[in-house]
């Protein structure tokens, strides 16, 4: 090679490798910045047996039951269709209400037929029968009723109970029987925002 | 100057703004569907630790009740395990795999040692389905009791 050709290759290699390390660098930055501004913000954590909603027991036409099994008789009813489970639903209610006290002041508990279906449950107005809300206020419980403010509910579960996150939720399937129980039984998380 | 000398030098520069795009797009749209089916693996296990959890409260219930139906009968143990097949029959539902299936069929053992008997039920399992996704857990169930109570 000549002297000429070696002239001209060192005068395109070197603007060329330093291009290829500010573009090497660039992406370095890129990624960092990926992985910081937007960090996987999913969590949730499963909650064990012993803490679980649906494994307390309570009194049911006079026999000690678990939650699970008075709840997945519950039907799903149309939001057209006036209640046809208020007497138990009153009934369940009232059992729930006794769980709950200064230290374990919030409890949540609906069915749905779709996973984490909050939304569809407030959509189609299904919460009235399927959707139990209980806090510990001023040294008594009480229940939340007259889900007429679907937005409201919604911001309640969220912001006091710390749904979906601190939710327990299981999907039963038995057949053509498929629905999702999604409950909480604790610590309220904070006070509702504009409440 | 010699222009053929420029061709791999410029594909080096091509090749390695190619391979940056591409592993700065996959790094980028990873996490998606992560989160999707971390939403499914969550709601998999969760069923799957209520379902074992269930199986293993409701053994100790049913153990119990048993015991206080077989209380001061004659034949004891034939009185226990009846009552103990009666409750596995009125529960039984699928969704919780074997367990209650397992009683009803009398696929159990019961030793007497001394004057404590001791139930086992061997190879239980729960199965939780999420889509494509399913989780087996086998388990076995030991439970030590005499004439009157349950021993932890």
């Amino acid at each position: 090679m000549n002297k000429r050709g070696q002239l001209g290759q060192i005068l395109t290699t070197v603007p060329v490798l330093i291009l290829v390390f500010v573009v090497m660098l660039i992406f370095v930055i890129i990624v960092s910045g990926v992985s910081l501004i937007k960090g996987y913000n999913g969590g949730s954590s499963v909650v064990s047996g012993s803490d679980s909603l649906l494994l307390q027991k309570i009194n049911w036409n006079g026999e000690k039951v678990f939650v699970f099994d008075v709840i997945k008789d519950f039907v799903i009813v149309d939001p057209k269709t006036s209640f046809n489970n208020k007497e138990n639903k009153d009934s369940l209610e009232k059992e729930l209400m006794g769980f709950v006290d200064e230290n374990f002041n919030c409890l949540a508990l609906f069915k749905t037929k779709e996973q984490s279906g909050l939304d569809d449950l407030i959509g189609k107005n299904f919460y009235d029968s399927n959707l139990f809300i209980i806090e510990f206020v001023n040294g008594k419980p009480e229940r939340y009723e007259n889900f007429g403010d679907a937005e409201r509910v919604h911001r309640v579960l969220k912001d006091k109970f710390g749904w979906p996150e601190n939710f327990q939720e299981i999907k039963y399937t038995n057949g053509n029987d498929e629905f999702f129980i999604s409950s909480y039984y604790g610590s309220c998380v904070e006070e509702a925002k504009n409440e | 100057m010699n222009k053929r000398g420029h061709l791999p030098t410029v594909l080096l520069l091509v090749t390695a703004l190619i391979l940056v795009g591409v592993v700065a797009f996959s790094f980028a749209t990873f996490k998606g569907g992560v989160e999707d089916e971390s939403k499914g693996l969550h709601l998999l296990v969760s069923t799957l630790n209520f379902q074992e959890e269930y199986v293993r409260i409701s053994f100790k219930d049913m153990v119990e009740d048993s015991l206080e139906k077989a209380k001061g009968q004659e034949n004891f143990e034939l009185a226990f395990n009846n009552s103990l097949e009666n409750i596995a029959d009125e529960r039984r539902d699928v969704y919780f795999g074997n367990f209650f299936g397992k009683i009803v069929n009398k696929q159990y053992v019961v030793n007497k040692e001394g004057g404590v008997y001791v139930l086992q039920v061997s190879d239980v399992f729960v199965r939780s389905f999420v889509d494509k996704n399913e989780i087996k857990r086998n388990f076995d169930l030991s439970l030590r009791f005499n004439e009157n109570e349950v021993i932890e």
